[in-house]
């Protein structure tokens, strides 16, 4: 199994992988940061998405506190999932990953019914913009990072989304799946005042 | 029979102290966020659950083993399995994730 992950790792950093921008939001001095994969399908995603880390980026990540990780994690159960990461991912390109990502979750069940990925996708962008979005989710290249993405979530031993690892210093906890915000905002204060 | 209760009682007294420290190896508030996942308590009891369960656990499975108060002990192992029994139940029958509480590690 070791040789299969360092495989899968290894093909991934060979393939140019290895230097994939990190999308992520706030600052990477933060003292606490959040590695979220997700998949753009899953309800408990939207729902981690909506309830927990819109609050946690206004609360911690935009003050400093917290920097945060977005990993796609799409599942082969999920038609569009990987369409929607090429799409979010082609935005983070052009800096507008946070108005794609929130579109693709707010209207999930739509383009999941619909398959009509691209079309959510640009709706919240210009037209020049959609126009470079659509191109740039087809890019090998970011399709790659998507990949990347899904094989760096086998190797750290992700098993479903969404799945939330909080790192401060050399420490690295899972957060258990379903966890609200009060209580998540409670632990990093916790590991913030020690 | 009764050559089987002390064995007994020593397996089910070490899967105690065994879930207690599971829990107790990693922050109390990384339990507590398990609990709180079950959407079934108010905050207050995830806090003091998330708190002190771990050391019920532990303190229960050392006096099982030790055989001290074994009546009372034994009755309040007993609630706690059938607690815990009737939570998963209730997760496997609403779809939910359904490991158990005494094995929750976060």
């Amino acid at each position: 199994m070791r040789t299969i992950l360092a495989a899968i790792v290894f093909a991934a950093l060979a393939s140019g992988a290895g230097n994939q921008q990190i999308n992520s939001t706030g600052s990477a001095s933060a003292p606490i940061t959040l590695d979220v994969y997700s998949d753009f399908q899953c309800p408990g995603c939207k729902a981690l998405y909506e309830t927990t880390l819109r609050p946690l980026i206004d609360n911690y990540v935009d003050k400093g506190k917290v920097y945060l990780v977005h990993h796609d994690f799409s599942l082969p159960m999920h038609a569009f999932a990987m369409q929607a990461a090429c799409y979010a991912r082609a935005a983070h390109r052009i800096g507008k990953y946070d108005q794609v990502a929130d579109v693709l979750f707010r209207q999930q069940q739509y383009w999941a019914a619909t398959g009509k990925v691209g079309e959510t996708a640009c709706s919240v962008l210009t037209l020049g913009e959609a126009k470079e979005v659509q191109a740039l989710a087809k890019d090998p290249t970011v399709v790659a990072e998507v990949q990347a993405d899904i094989q760096a979530g086998v190797a750290a031993h992700v098993d479903g989304t969404p799945t939330v690892f909080l790192k401060r210093g050399a420490k690295q906890y899972r957060i258990p799946t379903g966890t609200g915000y009060q209580m998540l905002a409670r632990f990093i204060d916790q590991l913030l005042s020690n | 029979m009764q050559r089987l209760i002390l064995p007994l009682r020593l397996v089910l007294g070490a899967v105690f102290v065994y879930a207690a420290y599971t829990k107790l190896r990693q922050p109390w508030m990384l339990f507590a966020m398990s609990i709180d996942a079950y959407q079934i308590l108010p905050q207050w009891a995830v806090l003091l659950l998330g708190h002190w369960l771990p050391w019920v656990e532990l303190s229960i499975g050392v006096l099982l083993a030790a055989g001290i108060l074994l009546r009372y002990i034994a009755a309040g192992a007993a609630g706690l399995l059938l607690v815990f029994f009737t939570l998963m139940t209730r997760c496997v029958r609403q779809g939910h994730d359904h490991r158990l509480w005494l094995f929750r590690i976060g």
